[in-house]
């Protein structure tokens, strides 16, 4: 029976696609911004979450590599220091920066951008590109590796060259996971990006890599000891560090368009609803002089209203995994990784939130007189 | 059981300055089987007495029995099963649900009776086909002329064989052919289903299917009479 009802409730059909192609645009924007922020944390983690690395030294005060550790070094004396402590099999600094490269190409003006720079020991010292779609990591002063995206947006690819810190060095691999949606990295030598950023003899961080069987705990508080400007945190924390950073910048957007999003297409379903209650005020009568009692008939109200929704977020999911897929190939430079659990409790909350929003629509129900039903 | 029965019921119209006594101690039954006619000019009172009958209208006094039971006395929820179960509506426009087809208008309304879906199907089935309309049963009531939407109302009203059916200018918008064909099928399905009907008209067509006229002048019954003609008259007018 709520089938019938529902179905004898439906509203106009124009109207009512329209409004489940709101619910699906505000649950595409939804999903979009919080792939985007997986994306990003996933990029940041990934990085600094490399099984290679037990632990990663910092200057006083920075605990993450999206804030902090731009103006504040570790000497590296202090790195030959750390490599003496028991427990310790490697240590090797990096240095991170944003650097300015451009493209060599014949198309002007030269497409030029800023990378997150990260000079590690080439070429296979800690600290080095996690993953490559494509190539392999740079072996000189000459040779780079940078982030897929990045490339797409400088139109190069494996083999081409680019000017970086005034000089041409050629891209030899082309790095995955490592698109931060505002920038990208790029891979470079450790000398080269130091002079870059007039930091010569200075690392942003150490990464450590223990010794088989090594006490972590312990080798921290030596760590700590020795260099009393630095401080030790292990992978897991310092994954966690770079989660809360990228999380203190997307969360409250994320929030925001979330609470935007539901708002706006809680009002689109509610108002469907509204007019189908107004306009079907007749229809409604005769359902309720012909038996049918308030709550029934708002059931069925209610119903609509949660199969709109529900259509709504349904084409909201499908149409960003059809996005992700278009962007993947026509624009990588923006990064979508869709978690299914993401989407799945988006698509709930819309489904929710359109449902109740029809709640004041159908409290007016009680207004209407089923002896509207002989009314001619 | 007396399917309807009607003690001294009085009805007010309007609120205030704009009160107006519709129904004044107004008494009758209506018997298993009987085709009940009620006649009045605009205004007399016959919609109210037949919302008031069918329980959707609550009277200020007097008493309405339902196969027995009085309705208005317990709670609203029971009133309405109770009438939901045992009467059958025909208004003046069909009032079909235009975004069900014609076979689930019939449906819905043997689904808020409390039938079971094959039950209602079957019943629904059945009363279309006895009115010719069952290759139709899939079509929606915009795309039925206006006989054959209030031929599909007739069989809504009917579809969970109740024990009355009270209907309110069931002719009213239609021309004379179909007025007939709405009025046979009325009375026909209703005899066969042992349903009573009462049916407030200015229709004299419908006159020769009723077993008795009440006429009702200023909320009163002026008159009652049983009908002579009944089945001869309407065998003239086939």
């Amino acid at each position: 029976m709520l089938r019938l009802l529902a179905k004898s409730l439906r509203g106009r059909r124009i109207r009512s696609w329209l409004a489940v192609a709101g619910v699906a645009t505000c649950t595409l924007l939804v999903i979009v911004i919080a792939s985007a922020y997986r994306s990003v944390r996933k990029a940041m983690t990934d990085y600094a979450g490399q099984a290679s690395v037990d632990l990663w030294v910092a200057p006083q005060g920075s605990d993450n590599m999206i804030r902090g550790s731009f103006i504040s070094f570790i000497p590296f004396g202090d790195v030959d220091r750390l490599r003496e402590i028991p427990g310790v099999k490697a240590a090797d600094p990096i240095i991170q920066g944003f650097l300015p490269v451009e493209s060599l190409g014949s198309e002007e003006p030269r497409k030029r951008l800023n990378l997150l720079t990260v000079g590690f020991r080439q070429p296979d010292g800690l600290g080095g590109p996690p993953a490559y779609a494509k190539g392999r990591a740079p072996r000189s002063r000459d040779e780079v590796a940078l982030d897929k995206a990045a490339a797409h947006r400088l139109g190069i690819g494996v083999g081409d060259a680019i000017e970086f810190i005034g000089r041409r060095v050629v891209v030899t691999g082309l790095t995955t996971g490592t698109n931060i949606l505002a920038s990208q990295f790029l891979f470079t030598d450790l000398d080269l990006a130091a002079e870059g950023s007039n930091a010569v003899g200075r690392a942003s961080f150490v990464l450590v890599q223990l010794a088989p069987g090594a006490d972590r705990e312990r080798v921290v508080r030596a760590i700590e000891e020795r260099s009393p400007g630095v401080r030790a945190f292990s992978r897991e924390e310092f994954v966690e560090s770079n989660e809360r950073e990228v999380a203190s910048g997307f969360i409250p957007l994320l929030a925001l368009v979330t609470f935007l999003g539901v708002g706006a297409s809680a009002l689109l379903v509610g108002l469907l609803i509204l007019s189908v209650v107004d306009e079907r005020r007749g229809d409604i009568a005769v359902l309720m002089a012909l038996g049918t009692g308030a709550n029934a008939v708002g059931r069925g109200v209610l119903a609509q209203a949660a199969t709109l929704s529900f259509r709504g977020a349904l084409i909201g999911v499908a149409l960003s995994y059809g996005l992700n897929a278009v962007l993947e190939a026509v624009l990588p430079t923006i990064p979508l990784r869709i978690s299914a659990l993401d989407a799945v409790l988006i698509a709930g909350l819309f489904i929710i939130t359109g449902s109740a929003s029809a709640l004041a629509p159908v409290v007016r129900l009680s207004a209407i007189d089923p002896l509207e039903a002989f009314r001619s | 059981m007396i399917p309807l029965v009607l003690e001294d019921v009085s009805k007010t119209r309007g609120r205030g300055a704009r009160a107006v006594q519709v129904l004044h101690g107004i008494s009758m039954a209506v018997d298993a089987g009987e085709f009940v006619l009620l006649e009045g000019p605009s205004g007399s009172g016959k919609t109210t007495l037949l919302a008031v009958a069918g329980g959707i209208l609550t009277p200020e006094s007097g008493k309405v029995f339902l196969e027995g039971h009085r309705l208005h006395g317990d709670s609203r929820a029971s009133d309405r099963g109770r009438r939901a179960k045992a009467v059958g509506f025909v208004f003046q426009r069909s009032n079909l649900l235009p975004q069900l087809t014609i076979l689930e208008n019939i449906l819905l309304m043997g689904r808020i009776a409390g039938l079971k879906a094959e039950d209602a199907r079957r019943e629904a089935e059945d009363l279309l086909r006895r009115l010719g309309l069952i290759q139709l049963r899939h079509r929606h009531p915009l795309e039925l002329s206006c006989g054959e939407e209030q031929r599909v109302a007739v069989a809504r009203a009917l579809v969970h064989r109740p024990r009355i059916v009270l209907a309110d200018e069931p002719t009213g918008n239609l021309d004379s052919h179909a007025g007939l064909s709405v009025a046979e099928s009325l009375a026909e399905l209703a005899r066969s289903r042992g349903s009573a009907v009462v049916v407030a008209t200015h229709d004299v067509r419908i006159a020769s299917f009723a077993s008795r006229r009440i006429k009702i002048e200023d909320g009163t019954i002026a008159t009652e009479q049983p009908s002579s003609s009944r089945g001869a008259e309407g065998q003239a007018l086939k």
